[in-house]
Protein backbone atom coordinates (compact mmCIF):
# COMPACT_ATOMS: atom_id res chain seq x y z
CA UNK A 1 0.00 0.00 0.00
CA UNK A 2 0.74 3.39 -1.01
CA UNK A 3 2.20 5.58 2.46
CA UNK A 4 -0.57 8.38 2.84
CA UNK A 5 1.07 11.65 2.72
CA UNK A 6 0.24 14.79 3.93
CA UNK A 7 1.25 18.25 3.64
CA UNK A 8 3.05 19.18 6.32
CA UNK A 9 1.12 22.39 7.03
CA UNK A 10 -2.00 19.98 7.40
CA UNK A 11 0.58 18.28 10.28
CA UNK A 12 0.96 21.11 12.13
CA UNK A 13 -2.77 22.36 11.79
CA UNK A 14 -4.12 19.47 12.82
CA UNK A 15 -1.19 19.43 16.13
CA UNK A 16 -2.44 22.64 17.23
CA UNK A 17 -6.17 21.75 16.97
CA UNK A 18 -5.23 18.69 19.34
CA UNK A 19 -3.60 21.04 21.85
CA UNK A 20 -6.91 22.51 21.88
CA UNK A 21 -8.41 19.81 22.84
CA UNK A 22 -6.08 18.90 25.39
CA UNK A 23 -5.58 22.35 26.99
CA UNK A 24 -9.41 23.12 26.93
CA UNK A 25 -9.55 20.08 29.44
CA UNK A 26 -12.37 18.16 27.14
CA UNK A 27 -13.97 15.41 28.73
CA UNK A 28 -11.84 12.48 28.31
CA UNK A 29 -13.67 10.72 25.55
CA UNK A 30 -12.23 12.81 22.78
CA UNK A 31 -8.31 12.34 24.25
CA UNK A 32 -9.37 8.58 23.08
CA UNK A 33 -10.95 10.02 19.88
CA UNK A 34 -7.55 12.21 19.15
CA UNK A 35 -5.49 9.68 20.01
CA UNK A 36 -7.64 6.85 18.03
CA UNK A 37 -7.13 9.01 14.60
CA UNK A 38 -3.42 9.65 15.35
CA UNK A 39 -3.24 6.11 15.35
CA UNK A 40 -4.57 5.67 12.02
CA UNK A 41 -2.70 8.15 10.71
CA UNK A 42 0.48 7.06 11.80
CA UNK A 43 -1.36 3.30 10.17
CA UNK A 44 -1.86 5.08 6.70
CA UNK A 45 1.80 6.66 6.72
CA UNK A 46 3.03 2.63 6.89
CA UNK A 47 4.69 3.71 10.31
CA UNK A 48 3.17 0.87 12.42
CA UNK A 49 6.48 -0.02 14.33
CA UNK A 50 6.13 3.71 15.37
CA UNK A 51 2.69 3.65 16.47
CA UNK A 52 3.19 0.53 18.74
CA UNK A 53 5.62 1.70 20.38
CA UNK A 54 4.27 4.73 21.63
CA UNK A 55 0.86 3.00 22.55
CA UNK A 56 3.11 0.71 24.49
CA UNK A 57 4.27 3.73 26.31
CA UNK A 58 1.30 4.99 27.09
CA UNK A 59 0.11 1.94 27.96
CA UNK A 60 3.03 1.58 30.52
CA UNK A 61 1.91 5.11 32.24
CA UNK A 62 -1.73 4.37 32.12
CA UNK A 63 -0.83 1.25 33.80
CA UNK A 64 1.39 3.23 36.41
CA UNK A 65 -1.37 5.51 37.03
CA UNK A 66 -4.00 3.35 37.47
CA UNK A 67 -2.67 0.58 39.40
CA UNK A 68 0.48 1.54 40.79
CA UNK A 69 -0.04 5.60 41.93
CA UNK A 70 -3.29 4.40 44.49
CA UNK A 71 -1.67 1.87 46.18
CA UNK A 72 1.59 3.67 47.12
CA UNK A 73 2.06 6.22 50.38
CA UNK A 74 1.22 9.98 49.06
CA UNK A 75 4.71 11.39 49.71
CA UNK A 76 5.61 8.45 47.29
CA UNK A 77 3.40 8.66 45.09
CA UNK A 78 4.06 12.82 44.96
CA UNK A 79 7.82 11.80 43.43
CA UNK A 80 6.01 10.12 40.31
CA UNK A 81 3.64 12.22 39.73
CA UNK A 82 4.90 13.64 35.92
CA UNK A 83 2.98 10.21 35.00
CA UNK A 84 -0.54 11.65 35.53
CA UNK A 85 0.87 15.04 33.13
CA UNK A 86 2.10 12.14 30.58
CA UNK A 87 -0.92 10.72 30.29
CA UNK A 88 -2.75 14.18 30.06
CA UNK A 89 -0.89 15.41 27.47
CA UNK A 90 -0.72 12.40 25.50
CA UNK A 91 -2.58 13.25 22.81
CA UNK A 92 0.18 16.14 21.79
CA UNK A 93 2.73 14.25 22.11
CA UNK A 94 1.51 11.49 19.33
CA UNK A 95 1.19 14.31 17.08
CA UNK A 96 4.46 15.76 17.40
CA UNK A 97 5.52 12.27 17.05
CA UNK A 98 3.85 12.04 13.60
CA UNK A 99 4.69 15.10 12.66
CA UNK A 100 8.38 14.24 13.65
CA UNK A 101 8.20 10.90 11.96
CA UNK A 102 6.13 11.15 8.72
CA UNK A 103 7.91 14.49 7.65
CA UNK A 104 11.71 14.67 5.51
CA UNK A 105 13.53 18.03 6.36
CA UNK A 106 13.40 18.76 2.50
CA UNK A 107 9.82 18.47 3.04
CA UNK A 108 9.71 20.85 6.06
CA UNK A 109 12.35 23.16 4.24
CA UNK A 110 9.56 23.01 1.21
CA UNK A 111 6.46 24.21 3.86
CA UNK A 112 8.51 26.42 5.86
CA UNK A 113 9.28 28.12 2.53
CA UNK A 114 5.67 28.30 1.27
CA UNK A 115 5.08 30.23 4.53
CA UNK A 116 7.34 32.94 3.88
CA UNK A 117 9.55 31.91 7.11
CA UNK A 118 12.92 34.50 7.13
CA UNK A 119 15.60 32.10 5.30
CA UNK A 120 18.01 31.77 7.67
CA UNK A 121 15.72 30.51 10.72
CA UNK A 122 14.48 27.39 7.68
CA UNK A 123 18.67 26.87 7.81
CA UNK A 124 19.18 26.53 10.93
CA UNK A 125 16.20 24.21 11.72
CA UNK A 126 17.26 21.91 8.68
CA UNK A 127 20.85 21.78 10.01
CA UNK A 128 19.60 21.28 13.68
CA UNK A 129 17.42 18.30 12.47
CA UNK A 130 20.53 17.23 10.46
CA UNK A 131 22.96 17.58 12.92
CA UNK A 132 21.02 15.50 15.84
CA UNK A 133 22.05 12.05 14.99
CA UNK A 134 25.89 12.62 14.07
CA UNK A 135 26.04 14.79 17.51
CA UNK A 136 24.99 11.16 19.38
CA UNK A 137 27.38 9.34 17.26
CA UNK A 138 30.01 11.39 18.48
CA UNK A 139 29.17 11.41 21.84
CA UNK A 140 29.49 7.62 21.68
CA UNK A 141 33.10 7.92 20.49
CA UNK A 142 34.29 10.13 23.01
CA UNK A 143 32.48 7.86 25.63
CA UNK A 144 34.46 4.97 24.47
CA UNK A 145 37.67 7.38 24.31
CA UNK A 146 36.98 8.72 28.08
CA UNK A 147 36.30 5.23 29.49
CA UNK A 148 40.13 4.26 28.23
CA UNK A 149 41.50 6.72 30.38
CA UNK A 150 40.99 7.74 33.89
CA UNK A 151 39.14 10.75 34.11
CA UNK A 152 38.25 11.58 37.59
CA UNK A 153 35.85 14.55 39.28
CA UNK A 154 32.99 16.09 37.77
CA UNK A 155 34.00 19.18 36.60
CA UNK A 156 36.87 17.43 34.51
CA UNK A 157 34.45 14.82 32.88
CA UNK A 158 32.41 17.41 31.95
CA UNK A 159 35.70 19.46 30.19
CA UNK A 160 36.40 15.84 28.09
CA UNK A 161 32.89 15.52 27.26
CA UNK A 162 32.36 19.27 26.22
CA UNK A 163 35.68 20.98 24.38
CA UNK A 164 35.80 17.98 21.95
CA UNK A 165 32.23 17.92 21.06
CA UNK A 166 32.33 21.54 20.48
CA UNK A 167 35.45 22.02 18.61
CA UNK A 168 34.05 18.96 16.38
CA UNK A 169 31.06 20.99 16.00
CA UNK A 170 32.82 24.17 15.31
CA UNK A 171 34.96 22.12 12.63
CA UNK A 172 31.75 20.56 10.99
CA UNK A 173 29.94 23.72 10.92
CA UNK A 174 32.96 25.07 8.58
CA UNK A 175 32.79 22.30 6.77
CA UNK A 176 29.21 21.99 5.95
CA UNK A 177 29.01 25.81 5.80
CA UNK A 178 31.56 25.73 2.82
CA UNK A 179 30.29 22.86 0.69
CA UNK A 180 26.30 24.48 1.46
CA UNK A 181 28.06 28.23 0.02
CA UNK A 182 29.55 26.09 -3.62
CA UNK A 183 26.04 24.90 -3.75
CA UNK A 184 24.64 28.23 -4.20
CA UNK A 185 22.67 28.45 -0.72
CA UNK A 186 23.70 32.14 -0.78
CA UNK A 187 21.51 32.84 -4.29
CA UNK A 188 19.10 35.07 -4.16
CA UNK A 189 16.62 33.33 -6.48
CA UNK A 190 14.09 31.31 -5.94
CA UNK A 191 14.45 27.95 -5.03
CA UNK A 192 13.09 24.38 -5.81
CA UNK A 193 12.60 21.54 -4.02
CA UNK A 194 12.94 17.88 -4.68
CA UNK A 195 9.52 17.05 -2.54
CA UNK A 196 6.77 18.72 -4.00
CA UNK A 197 4.42 19.62 -1.35
CA UNK A 198 1.04 21.07 -1.64
CA UNK A 199 -2.98 20.53 -0.41
CA UNK A 200 -4.81 17.64 -1.45
CA UNK A 201 -8.10 15.98 -0.90
CA UNK A 202 -6.42 14.27 1.97
CA UNK A 203 -5.11 16.89 3.49
CA UNK A 204 -9.04 18.46 3.39
CA UNK A 205 -10.14 15.30 4.77
CA UNK A 206 -8.20 15.20 7.78
CA UNK A 207 -7.94 18.82 8.59
CA UNK A 208 -12.17 18.48 8.66
CA UNK A 209 -11.97 15.52 10.73
CA UNK A 210 -9.52 16.88 13.37
CA UNK A 211 -11.64 20.26 13.48
CA UNK A 212 -14.79 18.46 13.86
CA UNK A 213 -13.54 16.69 16.93
CA UNK A 214 -12.29 20.02 18.06
CA UNK A 215 -15.64 21.89 17.85
CA UNK A 216 -17.82 19.08 19.36
CA UNK A 217 -15.38 18.47 22.39
CA UNK A 218 -15.62 22.06 23.13
CA UNK A 219 -18.95 22.41 22.98
CA UNK A 220 -19.70 19.26 24.96
CA UNK A 221 -18.04 20.60 27.83
CA UNK A 222 -21.02 22.50 28.29
CA UNK A 223 -23.29 19.69 28.20
CA UNK A 224 -21.66 16.71 29.48
CA UNK A 225 -19.30 18.06 32.30
CA UNK B 1 16.86 40.65 10.87
CA UNK B 2 15.03 42.65 7.97
CA UNK B 3 17.19 45.62 7.03
CA UNK B 4 20.36 44.02 5.13
CA UNK B 5 22.74 45.52 7.13
CA UNK B 6 26.19 44.28 8.31
CA UNK B 7 24.97 42.49 10.81
CA UNK B 8 22.68 40.30 9.14
CA UNK B 9 22.78 36.76 9.37
CA UNK B 10 24.44 34.81 6.77
CA UNK B 11 23.88 31.39 5.45
CA UNK B 12 27.52 30.54 7.43
CA UNK B 13 25.73 31.71 10.85
CA UNK B 14 23.04 30.00 10.20
CA UNK B 15 24.74 27.17 9.64
CA UNK B 16 26.44 27.49 13.01
CA UNK B 17 23.83 28.51 14.49
CA UNK B 18 22.13 24.96 13.85
CA UNK B 19 24.78 23.11 14.99
CA UNK B 20 25.62 24.56 17.94
CA UNK B 21 21.66 24.85 18.57
CA UNK B 22 21.31 20.87 18.11
CA UNK B 23 24.13 20.55 21.04
CA UNK B 24 21.78 22.56 23.25
CA UNK B 25 18.74 20.72 22.21
CA UNK B 26 20.40 17.56 23.06
CA UNK B 27 21.13 18.85 26.60
CA UNK B 28 17.53 19.67 27.11
CA UNK B 29 15.92 17.12 25.77
CA UNK B 30 18.36 14.33 27.93
CA UNK B 31 17.61 16.41 30.79
CA UNK B 32 13.18 16.38 30.09
CA UNK B 33 13.33 12.53 29.63
CA UNK B 34 15.73 12.13 33.41
CA UNK B 35 13.03 14.83 34.47
CA UNK B 36 10.66 12.70 33.27
CA UNK B 37 10.73 10.52 36.74
CA UNK B 38 9.59 13.04 39.16
CA UNK B 39 8.99 16.25 39.69
CA UNK B 40 11.31 17.40 41.86
CA UNK B 41 14.09 15.95 39.22
CA UNK B 42 11.50 18.22 36.56
CA UNK B 43 12.37 21.29 38.43
CA UNK B 44 15.33 21.08 39.05
CA UNK B 45 16.14 20.43 35.58
CA UNK B 46 16.55 23.70 34.65
CA UNK B 47 19.31 24.63 37.19
CA UNK B 48 21.38 21.97 35.23
CA UNK B 49 20.57 22.99 32.02
CA UNK B 50 21.68 26.37 32.56
CA UNK B 51 24.92 25.26 33.77
CA UNK B 52 25.52 22.52 30.93
CA UNK B 53 24.37 24.88 28.49
CA UNK B 54 26.74 27.93 28.90
CA UNK B 55 29.92 27.14 27.36
CA UNK B 56 27.64 26.34 24.42
CA UNK B 57 25.91 30.00 24.24
CA UNK B 58 29.07 31.58 25.13
CA UNK B 59 31.19 29.82 22.13
CA UNK B 60 27.87 30.92 20.21
CA UNK B 61 28.19 34.72 20.93
CA UNK B 62 31.67 34.43 20.39
CA UNK B 63 31.61 32.90 16.51
CA UNK B 64 28.40 34.94 15.73
CA UNK B 65 28.30 38.41 17.01
CA UNK B 66 25.47 39.09 15.67
CA UNK B 67 21.69 39.62 16.41
CA UNK B 68 19.14 36.44 15.77
CA UNK B 69 20.92 33.03 16.33
CA UNK B 70 19.09 33.26 19.73
CA UNK B 71 15.98 34.17 19.09
CA UNK B 72 16.62 31.40 16.39
CA UNK B 73 17.73 28.10 18.18
CA UNK B 74 15.49 28.84 21.32
CA UNK B 75 12.21 28.75 19.06
CA UNK B 76 13.62 26.48 16.93
CA UNK B 77 13.92 23.74 20.33
CA UNK B 78 10.73 25.17 20.95
CA UNK B 79 9.03 23.48 18.16
CA UNK B 80 11.00 20.43 18.29
CA UNK B 81 10.42 19.98 21.59
CA UNK B 82 6.52 21.40 21.22
CA UNK B 83 5.19 17.40 21.26
CA UNK B 84 5.02 18.29 25.19
CA UNK B 85 3.27 21.53 25.61
CA UNK B 86 2.23 24.86 23.20
CA UNK B 87 3.95 27.27 25.52
CA UNK B 88 6.96 26.16 24.77
CA UNK B 89 7.67 27.80 21.21
CA UNK B 90 6.19 30.93 22.83
CA UNK B 91 8.11 31.36 25.96
CA UNK B 92 10.87 30.36 23.38
CA UNK B 93 10.63 33.47 21.22
CA UNK B 94 10.05 35.69 24.07
CA UNK B 95 13.20 34.33 26.12
CA UNK B 96 14.63 34.28 22.63
CA UNK B 97 14.09 37.78 21.95
CA UNK B 98 14.85 39.32 25.28
CA UNK B 99 18.14 37.75 25.32
CA UNK B 100 19.15 39.23 21.78
CA UNK B 101 18.25 42.23 23.67
CA UNK B 102 20.69 41.49 26.07
CA UNK B 103 23.80 40.79 24.00
CA UNK B 104 23.08 43.79 21.97
CA UNK B 105 22.92 45.89 25.16
CA UNK B 106 25.94 44.65 25.97
CA UNK B 107 27.46 44.66 22.23
CA UNK B 108 28.50 40.56 22.57
CA UNK B 109 31.49 41.74 24.93
CA UNK B 110 30.13 43.04 28.66
CA UNK B 111 30.33 40.16 31.13
CA UNK B 112 27.23 41.55 32.95
CA UNK B 113 25.00 41.78 29.62
CA UNK B 114 26.28 38.18 28.77
CA UNK B 115 25.24 36.48 32.02
CA UNK B 116 21.63 38.51 31.55
CA UNK B 117 21.40 37.64 28.25
CA UNK B 118 21.92 33.83 28.73
CA UNK B 119 19.22 33.78 31.85
CA UNK B 120 16.44 35.08 29.42
CA UNK B 121 17.73 32.25 26.95
CA UNK B 122 17.07 30.10 29.67
CA UNK B 123 14.06 31.35 30.41
CA UNK B 124 12.56 31.40 27.59
CA UNK B 125 12.99 26.93 27.82
CA UNK B 126 10.29 27.70 31.37
CA UNK B 127 7.05 27.11 28.90
CA UNK B 128 7.40 23.78 29.13
CA UNK B 129 6.39 23.26 32.47
CA UNK B 130 3.86 26.62 32.59
CA UNK B 131 0.95 24.45 31.68
CA UNK B 132 0.68 22.77 35.05
CA UNK B 133 0.06 26.67 36.47
CA UNK B 134 -2.13 27.92 34.15
CA UNK B 135 -4.07 25.29 33.64
CA UNK B 136 -3.75 23.73 37.66
CA UNK B 137 -7.22 23.56 38.62
CA UNK B 138 -8.48 22.19 35.37
CA UNK B 139 -5.96 19.85 35.72
CA UNK B 140 -6.38 18.55 39.66
CA UNK B 141 -10.15 18.21 38.87
CA UNK B 142 -9.97 17.16 35.83
CA UNK B 143 -9.96 13.35 35.01
CA UNK B 144 -6.67 12.32 35.11
CA UNK B 145 -7.11 12.89 38.73
CA UNK B 146 -9.75 10.84 39.71
CA UNK B 147 -9.85 7.71 41.60
CA UNK B 148 -6.43 8.92 43.04
CA UNK B 149 -6.13 9.18 46.90
CA UNK B 150 -6.84 12.61 48.43
CA UNK B 151 -3.61 13.03 50.24
CA UNK B 152 -1.97 12.72 46.65
CA UNK B 153 -3.98 15.45 45.10
CA UNK B 154 -3.25 17.61 48.10
CA UNK B 155 0.17 17.00 47.77
CA UNK B 156 0.21 17.95 44.42
CA UNK B 157 -1.92 21.10 45.00
CA UNK B 158 0.89 22.51 47.77
CA UNK B 159 3.39 21.94 45.14
CA UNK B 160 1.98 23.55 42.23
CA UNK B 161 2.24 27.12 43.82
CA UNK B 162 3.47 30.37 42.62
CA UNK B 163 5.90 30.68 45.29
CA UNK B 164 7.58 27.52 44.12
CA UNK B 165 7.56 28.19 40.77
CA UNK B 166 9.23 31.66 42.28
CA UNK B 167 11.98 29.44 43.27
CA UNK B 168 12.53 27.29 39.56
CA UNK B 169 13.07 30.95 38.55
CA UNK B 170 16.01 31.70 40.92
CA UNK B 171 17.36 28.10 40.59
CA UNK B 172 17.82 29.19 36.85
CA UNK B 173 19.25 32.76 37.59
CA UNK B 174 21.62 30.94 39.53
CA UNK B 175 22.35 28.04 37.09
CA UNK B 176 22.53 31.03 34.62
CA UNK B 177 25.71 33.09 36.68
CA UNK B 178 27.36 29.50 37.37
CA UNK B 179 26.60 28.15 33.77
CA UNK B 180 28.02 31.51 32.42
CA UNK B 181 30.93 31.80 34.09
CA UNK B 182 31.83 28.11 33.38
CA UNK B 183 31.32 28.98 30.31
CA UNK B 184 33.62 32.17 29.90
CA UNK B 185 36.23 30.06 31.64
CA UNK B 186 36.36 27.06 28.96
CA UNK B 187 36.29 29.57 26.09
CA UNK B 188 39.91 30.81 28.25
CA UNK B 189 40.96 28.17 29.00
CA UNK B 190 40.94 26.14 25.33
CA UNK B 191 39.42 27.98 22.12
CA UNK B 192 40.93 31.18 22.22
CA UNK B 193 43.69 29.12 22.70
CA UNK B 194 43.29 26.51 19.85
CA UNK B 195 42.35 29.77 17.92
CA UNK B 196 38.82 28.77 17.34
CA UNK B 197 37.77 32.59 18.52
Amino acid sequence: MKPLVLDPRTKFLIWLLTNVVVFCNTPRLFFTITMALYALLFLLACKAGSMVKLLIGYGIVLAAQCYLLPHLPPAVAMVFSTVTYAVLVFPCVMGGMYLLATTSVSQLIAAFRRMHVPESFTITMAVTLRYLPALREDVRHILDAMSLRQIKGLEQRLECIYIPILMGTAQTAEELSESATARGIDSPGKKSSWHTIGFHAQDVVVSVVFLAVCVVSIWSKGVLG
Amino acid sequence: MSAPTKSKMNAKDAIFTGALGAVCILIRFVMMIVGGFSPYVWFSAHFVDAILIGPVFMLMVAKTQKSGPFVITSTVTGILMMAATWMLPVTGLIGGLLCELCLKMGEYRKKGWLLAGFFCFNMGFIGDFLPLWFTKEAYLSGPSMQGMDPGYVSALTNLLTWPVFGVIVLSIAVGSVLGGLFGLKLMQKHFVKAGLV
